[in-house]
């Protein structure tokens, strides 16, 4: 066995470095397409989950959502909040109430839901006061006073998704009607319009909690929003409130995250099927650059098992250089994937409705995508070794 | 030492069989040297390679050292070829990344000899066979003469019992051709090494102990020289 691989070692060395040096370069070129492009097809998409994700919980959800066992809502809410932020990796907490209502200015008419919320704690969960694309967020103190996102003020941005069901042409300053259920109405001063830049938390609208008090006397907190230090379990958290609450009921921003789980897990199997395809590719061009060398090569062949190299050790020369094409291949493609690719697009992201995709470095994958390249070299490469030494010494020679 | 009896040898080529071999029986003694002689067509490459285990009898039998080796597995073949046969080809059959020193001591390698002693032999060989300049020339950087005495080089450096050769001079000038030959002669003079050549010029069976005629895959003549 240690003589075999002696001497396969010493032949597949021998092949790389004094064959013919363009097929050498074909075979790690094409090693490295592949590579690159497997580990970039992934990144984007897996930056692309990330971007929504993180839109999701930065403006819709945070990380946990806190929910009231039955419809009277939560119970002593001031206390619970206290109690939440006293937890380790909670980064903060913040209640919201809610009624559907329907806003008008002029002509225009839209349904929105109207958000009772706390403007002191709204910014330690969600990052909407900093998106402000007009006007100012609600302080404490705010009466009368209204924050629209794009999505219904419209803005006079055309492009908006929901543009056409929108306000249109709502400001900052401007005045607008808002339709609560049961006939009561008012008009609201718009103090700011906000931009996310993901269209489901664009379609709110916030008074203060005081505001609401006014227009919905007795109306409970509907749910308190969790956002948590980096790395925190979410079921770590929700054990520690679970402690201290039995009245509650608890969803994760996955479990909340509505149609948007759907889309990320549709990108998910296509994140799989790109590089299946990536793999089948690399597959095929180790078979190829194989098969080719080895349909020159089937004379050398036969001398060599004439002069008593043995079948497995010519097989295992095909399959070293196999290895070294993947290794140097995939080592190359990393380098030019994490010092190259990644940067430019760093410095040129790709832009989507959601906003900026990064390309999400993951090392692990790009350590796994290696190994599944060098198994599948190694298969690919053993096919088309495997069915020439089957032929016959005198075959291979003389080519009977 | 080597024994073939009754062996005939059936080429199928899709429907037709074509006979190459027809009966054949031959003893090799050891030391000697055995040339095969016979036309185009006439079964001597076939028959030279059923003793050197490179291609197997429709029938009949081989024996090596009184052992029926016919019918071994190839595994076993490579490792008898290996171990105890060394072969010259006619088309000098060199491999191609290979120097002409690392030509001659592949087999070596092959056979788990430490890498300074067959470096050495495969030097002193190469010494012997007049190329020791050329021992880091790729295979095509040497003529076909040349070529022919790395693979000569290359047949004795597991001191094989017996050495093959097809048709060694056939691809050769005469000035190349008759080195070649003097260089087999020499080997089996100095080194006692058995060798079996074929060719088809009646000038070369000066350099055999016994020449073996075959014609349509019969032997015909055996005539001690």
């Amino acid at each position: 066995m240690r003589k075999s691989i002696s001497v396969a070692n010493f032949l597949a060395r021998k092949l790389v470095a004094r064959s013919n040096w363009g097929l050498n370069f074909m075979a790690i070129f094409m090693i490295v397409i592949v590579y690159v492009n497997i580990n970039f097809t992934s990144s984007l998409l897996n930056g692309f989950i990330s971007t929504v994700n993180e839109k999701l919980i930065s403006s819709q959800t945070g990380n946990v959502v806190v929910l009231p066992k039955n419809s009277d809502g939560i119970e002593s809410p001031v206390v619970l909040l206290d109690d939440i932020r006293k937890i380790n990796g909670v980064a903060g907490a913040t209640e919201t109430r809610s009624v559907p209502a329907e806003l008008s200015k002029g002509q225009e008419k839209s349904l929105a839901e109207i958000s009772g919320i706390n403007p002191s704690t709204y910014g330690d969960v969600f990052v909407t006061p900093k998106n402000m694309i007009e006007g100012e967020f609600l302080t404490k103190d705010d009466k009368d006073k209204i924050v629209l996102g794009a999505q219904i003020a419209g803005a006079d941005i055309s492009r908006l998704e929901l543009y056409s069901d929108s306000l249109k042409n709502v400001h900052a300053g401007d005045k607008v009607t808002v339709n609560y259920p049961g006939g009561f109405k008012k008009e609201y001063t718009v103090k700011g319009i906000f931009l996310n830049e993901f269209f489901e938390s664009d379609l709110k609208t916030f008074i203060t909690d005081n505001e609401y008090g006014l227009v919905q006397p007795g109306g409970k907190v509907e749910s308190i929003n969790i956002k948590l230090e980096k790395g925190v379990p979410e079921s770590y958290v929700i054990d520690q409130i679970k402690k201290l609450r039995s009245d509650l009921q608890f969803r994760t921003w996955e479990e909340r995250a509505g149609f948007v789980k759907g889309f990320t897990d549709t990108l998910k199997v296509v994140n799989r099927i790109l590089g299946f395809a990536a793999i089948l590719v690399a597959a095929i061009t180790i078979f190829i650059v194989t098969y080719v060398d080895l349909i020159n090569k089937r004379r050398q062949i036969g001398i060599e098992r004439a002069i008593g190299i043995n079948a497995p050790t010519i097989i295992l020369s095909y399959e070293l250089r196999a290895l070294f094409y993947t290794i140097i291949g995939s080592s190359i493609g990393a380098l030019v994937f994490i010092y190259a690719v990644v940067p430019i697009e760093r410095a040129y992201p790709f832009k989507i409705p959601y906003g900026k995709v990064f390309l999400q470095l993951n090392y692990n994958n790009m350590i796994i995508y290696a190994v599944i390249l060098v198994a599948v070299a190694i298969v690919a490469a053993l096919i088309p070794a495997w069915r020439t030494i089957r032929i016959s010494i005198i075959d291979a020679i003389w080519g009977n | 030492m080597l024994k073939i009896k009754n062996a005939s040898k059936i080429y199928k080529l899709g429907d037709v069989e074509v006979p190459a071999l027809n009966n054949v029986t031959l003893t090799i003694k050891e030391g000697e040297m055995l040339c095969i002689m016979g036309r185009s067509g006439s079964g001597k490459s076939t028959l030279l390679r059923i003793l050197g285990l490179i291609d197997s009898p429709t029938k009949g039998k081989i024996y090596l050292s009184g052992k029926d080796v016919g019918k071994l597995k190839e595994k076993v073949r490579s490792r008898i070829r290996l171990e105890t046969m060394g072969y010259v080809f006619q088309e000098y059959a060199l491999l191609s990344e290979l120097t002409a020193l690392e030509n001659v001591y592949l087999p070596a390698k092959m056979l788990g000899r430490w890498p300074k002693e067959y470096k050495d032999r495969a030097i002193t060989l190469l010494d012997a066979v007049g190329l020791l300049n050329r021992m880091k020339h790729l295979p095509r950087q040497l003529s076909g003469g040349q070529q022919q005495r790395v693979a000569i080089a290359r047949a004795m450096v597991n001191k094989p019992e017996i050495i093959f050769a097809d048709e060694p001079t056939a691809n050769l000038d005469s000035k190349a051709g008759k080195n070649v030959m003097e260089t087999l002669y020499w080997l089996n003079k100095n080194y006692k090494t058995t060798i079996v050549f074929v060719s088809h010029d009646e000038s070369d069976k000066k350099y055999a102990s016994r020449v073996v005629r075959l014609l349509d895959g019969r032997i015909v003549k055996r005539k001690p020289i």
